[in-house]
Order: structure tokens, then C-alpha cells, then sequence
């Protein structure tokens, strides 16, 4: 069963005068438990298919289903739905929120899904604990190893028990040890059956997913199955 | 996103920028303080005002000699003894009525010398006035009658001439070359703003009128009208029987006037008004520009949150929830500002009844009604950064730099 469908997918932009063509028609399905990397130099439109994908922008044309629910046509507010419940990001500079603990970060999803406090303080300290940062949950983003805060974030992105796990070069902003560790995360949770997608432009990190969808001129160049997982 | 949630949030924001946060508010806060003032000074005013009308038994209403403003033929006609004795036999006019005789004089004690007002009056002259002896007696209708040289003098009088008061008692002094026995000492009144009562000499009405200003014409009637009675059916009698004795015909105007004291209360209570239009529009004015202050400072906020918004958006941050949290911020700053003034605004108000010795009252719906109002401004001026905010496109948000 596929997660994603994609069908002739295309994004023009208004660029003052100038129709900008970001997307020319992609397509391409994603499996349930898959780990997944896009890859793509910048101007390929590799970011503006990620916005699609991730539900943050609607495509011009073409139609796309998540969990065979057509998303393409959907309102701001609904995608706002979908984002909270479906599609957990992390982003490679973390975003978290300065003034918040660690437990807060990893709440706030659940806040606007309208979940109760108690049970977001119980599905916070759980994921916290998922990856290794329990003893850490009422710390602030800036007393922690920019590491522990990347794991902040992963845990936040699974909060809500989402469809895909959205990655934005989420080693760009660490050391290798550190992007190793990471990796190593992203790895268990696929073990455990978590679909991820893996937005890079690094072959090595590219090179840890099961496949490797390679966007250029606003096309897909190239789709690739590798053996390792 | 619950309500609570959103105060906090809002409550962490403005903590992160406490200074600029505060600055905002400033306008916010001076608006507050003026209505609670306002409020405070206007009920208090008031108060004393209604107090000291009803602290009258009865109203005295005064009646004085007049030209006729403008008019020609109205020639000067002083009121006389003989018109208070028409009042006082008017069979409708039983009320009690104090004609007055007022000058400055010198007044000669051993070596000591000084210049004196002046009253000659009757015996109900101490009552109507409210005034009561301190020391010895006042002096009676026969003393009047008989021309006495005796007079009662205010509480201060003696200290000028470097003895006290009470020692004058008994004494005698002279009076612009006539000399009088000093028979009583009336009690402390205090200044009344114009004359000082405590600095004055009291003798008979027609020992004043025969023996030191040799005249029988007065320069003001009192009439203590009871409260059974309105001022203007009063006013109307007075006029009805002076017009009598001053031959004044139909169509002609009075040659003399008639004061209401309340009139002097009015016009206390439109000057407090005024004062209150007044700080009704620096309040107004405040908070207008408070609103603007606020507004500005959320636009502030929203383009330096700009990622912030982008991952609240992409968390699933709906428009309503941004829209609400911005609107919450804006408006808890406003409360907070709200509150501030009500300090201030009841320190100030405060200060004022301390200085005028009124009861401090302010009504909880005046603190709560500004309070609400600088709610209500935070609220209009909020709402078009808040829809700035919630309109951001949360792909772009996110890559704000």
C-alpha cells in the first residue's frame, strides 16, 4: 500500500513577471515503512516538491494522496490538520522555541491537536524517553547539545504517531559523531516500521536510505533501489 | 489551542522583551490613571459638594444693591435698614433676615494700631452666619436699640494687637475715634477664601450705622430661607416686597440683586465637570494612542516570529489558533498596562483626597470598566497584526531569515 501518490505534479511561481516552472510534472509513489531519500542540487525544485509533500504548499496542477486521501485540493486549515496528525518535520536547524523546555517542544503538536494535558505530558515524556532524553525533558533548547536538540525535535515529529517522518538535512547543522548518532535513530525507527523521507544533497547521508529519488530541473532524473537498509 | 495556554505563551513574550513591553503600555497606563482619577476626584468632589448642601439646616440667600447692568434710568438705590424691616414684616416672609452693615476701620488698642473689617449686624446675625461665641456674650436687640458701644471680636484679633483674645475681653479699644468695650470673643471659623470671619470685629447694627459710618444704608440683606421653601419661590417674595419699597413699576428691572449660594455650588460642580470632560479626553487620547503604540510593537513581534510562526504552522498550527495567540498578546499586554494605571491612576487620586481631606472611594466597575477598555483596545488595535501573523504562508515562514 502506498503512503504517497504523487501524479504529474507541477508548481509554476509568479516570479515578478516571469512564470517560474519549479515542478514540470513529478510522480512517483512512496510505500508504507519505506526510508527514502530525495536528493537534488538547489534550484532542481528539490524544496518546492518537500513544501508539496509536506503538505506546507498546494501544487498547480496534478493530484497527490496520502493514505489515498487527496490532499492536492485541500484548504489551508485542513492541510493544517494534515501536517499535525499525518507528517512529523524535522528541520535542520531544529526549530525549537527558545523559551520552552524540552517537554513543551514536544507537547506543542499535541496542543493543537487538542489532546488533554495530562495525556500530552504522558505522550511527551513517553517519546522523550524513545529517543534517550528523558532525564532531560525540562531543560531548555539552549541548555542542550545541539544532538539532544535534534532529538528534541525527532521526538516532537513523533508525537503524534504520523504517517511520515519528514527530514530536512537533519545532520546539516551537526558534527559527523553526532550526525552518526542521528542516523542511527532515524534507522531504529524505520526498523520499527516508521516511513521516512530524507530530504539531502549529501550522497553520503543519501546513501543510508533504501532508495533514492534524484529531482533535477523540476523533474525526476532518476529513481533508485539500493539493497542496503 | 486552550485559552490558558495561549495567556502564557503571551505572558512568556512579553517577558523575553519586559522593557520594550513596558514602553508600549506607557500611553495605555497614562489613559487608565487619568479615568481612575478622574473617577476618584469627580465622586469625591461631588460628594462634599451634596455634603456641604446638606449640612445646611436651611439656604441663605443674599441680597445685594445693584445699578441694573446697562440701564440708564435705574438710578443708584442702596438697600436700607428700613427695607430688611419691610421683609421682616411681610406677613408671608416670616423667615429670619439679617441686614448688614460692612467697612474697614481703624482699630487703636494701647500702643498697637490696625486696620479691621468691620461688621455691624443684628443679634441673629451669630445664628444665621452658624458662628458661635467663644468668650463673654454677643450682643442683644437692646444693646442695638440703645446705640451700645460694645463689640465681639474674631479668635485671631487679639494676636494682631500682641495680647490674646481672651485677655481683650472687658478691655476697651478704639474703633475709627469711638471707643468700644470688648464683650466676647467669637469662636475660630477659619478662612472662607475671601474674608477671614476670625480677623474681624462684630458691633449693633445701628451703632455701626449712627456712631462710626453714619449711614443707614446696608450693603447686604441676609435671608435664611427654610427648606420647606424653594429658592425661587424665596427669591420671588424678597423680589415682590423690595420692588414695593423701591417704587419700582411693571416692565422695570430690579435695582437690586438676590445671590443663591447654591448658584456658587453649581458652578463648583460645572468647573468639576469640565475637569472631568478634560480628563476624559487625555484618556481618550491616551489610550488611542496607546492603541497605535501596541499595534506597532505586534507588528514588531510578528516579523521578528516570523519562523516562529512557520513551525507553529507547520506543527498544525490552524489560522484561528496564530490569529487568537497574537490577539491574546496584544490584549494581555493591554490588561497589563490597564492594571498599571489603576495603580497609579488610584495613588494619584489617593494623594489628591489626602491633600483635600475627601473620602477615598473608587467604584469597582470604574476599575473594571478601564480595565476592560484597555482590553477592548488591545483587541482592536490587535487584530491586524494577529491576521498578518495567521495570513503568513508557512512554507515561507519557515525560510524566513
Amino acid at each position: 500500500m502506498n503512503v504517497i501518490d504523487v501524479k504529474n505534479i507541477t508548481k509554476h511561481y509568479l516570479l515578478g513577471t516571469q512564470t517560474v516552472e519549479a515542478l514540470r510534472g513529478v510522480s512517483f509513489g512512496i510505500q508504507k515503512g519505506e526510508f527514502i531519500a530525495i536528493m537534488g542540487p538547489s534550484g532542481s525544485g528539490k524544496s518546492t516538491l518537500m513544501n508539496i509533500i509536506g503538505c506546507l504548499d498546494s501544487p498547480t496542477d496534478g493530484t497527490y494522496y496520502l493514505n489515498n486521501q487527496e490532499v492536492s485540493k485541500l484548504e489551508a486549515d485542513d492541510l493544517a490538520g494534515i501536517r499535525n496528525k499525518e507528517i512529523g518535520f524535522v528541520f535542520q536547524n531544529f526549530h525549537l522555541l527558545a523559551r520552552n523546555t524540552a517537554l513543551d517542544n514536544v507537547m506543542l503538536p499535541l496542543k493543537y491537536a487538542g489532546v488533554d494535558k495530562a495525556d500530552q505530558v504522558k505522550r511527551g515524556k513517553e517519546v522523550l524517553s524513545q529517543v534517550g532524553l528523558e532525564s532531560r525533558m525540562d531543560h531548555q533548547p539552549s541548555e542542550l547539545s545541539g544532538g539532544q536538540q535534534q532529538r528534541v525535535a525527532i521526538a516532537r515529529a513523533l508525537v503524534n504517531n504520523p504517517s511520515i517522518l519528514f527530514a530536512d538535512e537533519p545532520t546539516g547543522n551537526l558534527d559527523s559523531q553526532t550526525g552518526q548518532d542521528v542516523m542511527h535513530l532515524f534507522h531504529n525507527l524505520h526498523k520499527q516500521g516508521q516511513t521516512i523521507i530524507l530530504i539531502t544533497h549529501e550522497n553520503e547521508v543519501a546513501a543510508e536510505a533504501q532508495r533514492t529519488i534524484f529531482i533535477k530541473d523540476g523533474l525526476v532524473e532518476s529513481d533508485t533501489l539500493k539493497g542496503k537498509s | 489551542m486552550v485559552l490558558q495556554e495561549s495567556v502564557s505563551t503571551a505572558l512568556d513574550s512579553i517577558r523575553a522583551n519586559l522593557l520594550r513591553s513596558l514602553l508600549t503600555t506607557i500611553a495605555i497606563v497614562i489613559g487608565t490613571a487619568s479615568v481612575i482619577a478622574m473617577v476618584g476626584i469627580g465622586s469625591s468632589a461631588q460628594r462634599a459638594i451634596d455634603d456641604s448642601i446638606t449640612n445646611l439646616s436651611a439656604r441663605t440667600l443674599s441680597v445685594y444693591p445693584s445699578r441694573g447692568r446697562g440701564s440708564q434710568k435705574i438710578s443708584a438705590a442702596p438697600l436700607s435698614i428700613s427695607d430688611a424691616d419691610a421683609l421682616i414684616k411681610d406677613k408671608e416672609i416670616n423667615w429670619r433676615v439679617s441686614p448688614e452693615i460692612r467697612g474697614s476701620k481703624s482699630l487703636k488698642y494701647k500702643n498697637e494700631s490696625i486696620s479691621i473689617s468691620v461688621i455691624g449686624a443684628r443679634e441673629d446675625f451669630l445664628s444665621i452666619q452658624g458662628y458661635e461665641i467663644d468668650q463673654g456674650i454677643f450682643f442683644t436687640e437692646r444693646d442695638d436699640l440703645a446705640r451700645k458701644r460694645v463689640a465681639i471680636i474674631g479668635s485671631s484679633v487679639g494676636t494682631e494687637l500682641k495680647t490674646s483674645s481672651k485677655a481683650l475681653v472687658g478691655e476697651e479699644i478704639d474703633l475709627g475715634g469711638v471707643t468700644f468695650k470688648i464683650i466676647g470673643v467669637a469662636k475660630s471659623e477659619g478662612s472662607s477664601g475671601w474674608s477671614n470671619p476670625d480677623e474681624q470685629i462684630y458691633i449693633p447694627l445701628l451703632t455701626a450705622s449712627d456712631r462710626v459710618f453714619g449711614r443707614d444704608r446696608v450693603d447686604s440683606i441676609r435671608v435664611e430661607v427654610p427648606n420647606t421653601y424653594s429658592p425661587e419661590e424665596a427669591m420671588i417674595s424678597i423680589e415682590r416686597v423690595l420692588r414695593r419699597e423701591h417704587d419700582i413699576g411693571p416692565g422695570e428691572e430690579n435695582n437690586f440683586r438676590i445671590n443663591d449660594w447654591s448658584q456658587f455650588t453649581d458652578l463648583q460642580k460645572q468647573a468639576t465637570a469640565i475637569f472631568s470632560a478634560l480628563l476624559i479626553g487625555i484618556a481618550g487620547i491616551s489610550l488611542m494612542v496607546g492603541g497605535i503604540g501596541v499595534m506597532n510593537i505586534m507588528l514588531v513581534s510578528v516579523t521578528e516570529r516570523t519562523r516562529e510562526i512557520g513551525l507553529r504552522k507547520a506543527l498544525g498550527a490552524t489560522h484561528q489558533a496564530i490569529l487568537l495567540q497574537f490577539i491574546i498578546e496584544a490584549v494581555t499586554l493591554c490588561i497589563i498596562g490597564g492594571i498599571i494605571g489603576v495603580i497609579f491612576g488610584s495613588s494619584l487620586y489617593f494623594v489628591v483626597t489626602l491633600f483635600q481631606d475627601w473620602v477615598f472611594t473608587i467604584p469597582f466597575s470604574a476599575i473594571l470598566g478601564s480595565v476592560m477598555f484597555s482590553a477592548c483596545v488591545g483587541l482592536f488595535f490587535g487584530i491586524w497584526p494577529a491576521r498578518k501573523a495567521a495570513q503568513l504562508e508557512p512554507a515561507v515562514a519557515l525560510r524566513y531569515e
